[in-house]
């Protein structure tokens, strides 16, 4: 319990409501999420479909304003920054990782991994060498020179953690980076992602529906109807799991 | 308490390469962009050419009147005709755009890339389509006037038509930005959650 006190918040959401109007209804994507993500921890949001889970990250990437509620990174409140200061706290302390891979169709992967660091001035042979240690440590030292369409889609996941991580952000958001993978390499994808962050020390929130990732987090917050309604360690749930094996 | 770090940065030297990586990898995309930046151009400058030769030999025509109307008709349709091809540029790259703005892209990093796209389309648009709606003008006229009196007063106020052509490539240019602006900034307005969630 000590030492859990002394640990650094990475993101603190303080009664974090979002809502959206579709067409003339209004969709309430988050209802009252509280919740502290400690530094170095890797984090699963599981949730169907639907549930929040996008609009969640939405929030903790600045990517999006709450509508009431307030988002702490490192302790400084969102709302107190400006668009500028905001873009600038992406860049430098945010990796993103999408379902979609997103990556920008007409570069090659060395490019796209290096695009964060050209936003954060490095000089060109800087950008070159960290970009291409970092696909080497994906395990892409030979596909560095191929564009995005040249790859499969686990590559460009691969592509899209190595891209994340170049700006070395203390927080990673992976939106269900498995989402558009077969079962063996989305498994993959999350393990290198595991590794990744314990190497770093980096925070990953990881959003998916997928109840293997349960192996894989430090805590799980299950995500329902904007709500969060229980966030537990790894092992509280599989004991839990035990307990309803019995 | 603040996080104080620094504003990001986005070199016109990686926009120009950026921007260029673009046409390469669009180029079908690209070419019909500068065909419609040229059809117009070209328009223009053979109507303005045409003008030019007939003011020059004095010749009473009086098209002149209605030439006027006619260059003005060429810059809307050209105008409208890049406008429509930026916004589908713009459009399939949303997405893209809230990328950028993931990894700290700002609003004006974001036009910025757009328009250097533009500029450099709307160049060699402009002086294709310049070049190819004199030489349209000039052509027109061979039936109408003794070519050695053609060549004479063309040679003497070739000045004019230099300063023509850079006309053609200023309004080229200008057009080209204006009609790229708009859908960039609209685009580059969004929240960076809007532009990742778009579907086109």
């Amino acid at each position: 319990m000590v030492i859990r006190m002394l640990e650094e918040i990475t993101i603190r959401m303080d009664d974090v409501w979002k809502t959206y109007m579709m067409g003339t209804e209004e969709v309430k994507a988050l209802q009252g999420v509280s919740l502290d993500i400690p530094r170095g921890e890797f984090h699963v949001i599981m949730g169907p479909s639907g549930s929040g889970k996008t609009t969640f990250l939405n929030m903790v990437g600045a990517l999006d304003i709450p509508t009431s509620g307030e988002v702490y990174f490192e302790g400084v409140p969102l709302s107190s920054l400006n668009k500028k200061q905001l873009a600038s706290l992406r860049s430098y302390r945010i990796g993103f990782i999408f379902q979609t891979f997103n990556l920008v169709p007409v570069i090659t992967a060395l490019e796209n991994v290096s695009l964060p660091l050209v936003f954060q001035k490095y000089p060109r042979e800087e950008r070159r060498r960290r970009a291409e240690e970092i696909l080497k440590r994906v395990g892409l030292g030979d596909r560095m020179h191929h564009t995005p369409d040249e790859l499969s889609g686990g590559q460009q996941q691969r592509v899209a953690i190595a891209r994340a991580l170049a700006g070395e952000p203390s927080l990673i958001l992976a939106d269900e980076p498995t989402g558009n993978l077969d079962l063996k390499t989305g498994f993959q994808i999350v393990e290198l992602l595991r590794e990744l962050s314990q190497e770093t020390g980096v925070t990953v929130i990881n959003s998916t529906h997928d109840l293997k990732l349960i192996d894989i987090a430090d805590r799980i917050s299950w995500l329902r109807d904007g709500e969060i309604t229980r966030t537990q360690k790894k092992l509280d749930v599989a004991i839990n799991a035990n307990d309803v094996s019995i | 308490m603040s996080l104080d770090l620094p504003d990001p940065h986005f070199s016109l030297g990686e926009v120009i390469y950026l921007s260029f990586a673009n046409i390469r990898r669009r180029f079908l995309r690209s070419v019909i962009t500068a065909l419609g930046i040229i059809l117009g151009i070209t328009f223009m400058a053979a109507l303005l050419t045409n003008s030019l030769i007939l003011g020059l030999m004095q010749a009473e025509t009086g098209v002149e009147a209605y030439q006027f109307w006619l260059v003005g008709i060429s810059l809307v349709v050209c105008f409208g005709g890049i406008t429509n091809s930026m916004l589908m540029a713009v459009n399939e790259r949303v997405k893209e755009i809230g990328v950028y703005k993931c990894i700290g892209g700002l609003d004006s990093h974001i036009i910025r890339l757009f328009i250097v796209e533009a500029l450099f389309l709307g160049a060699l648009g402009g002086t294709i389509g310049a070049i190819i709606g004199m030489g349209i003008g000039i052509l027109i006229n061979l039936n109408r006037f003794p070519i050695e009196d053609l060549t004479t007063q063309i040679a003497s106020s070739s000045f004019t038509f230099v300063l023509m052509f850079g006309l053609c490539l200023f309004i080229s240019l200008v057009l080209t930005a204006l009609a790229t602006f708009i859908p960039a900034r609209r685009a580059a307005n969004m929240s960076p959650a809007e532009a990742l969630r778009y579907e086109n």
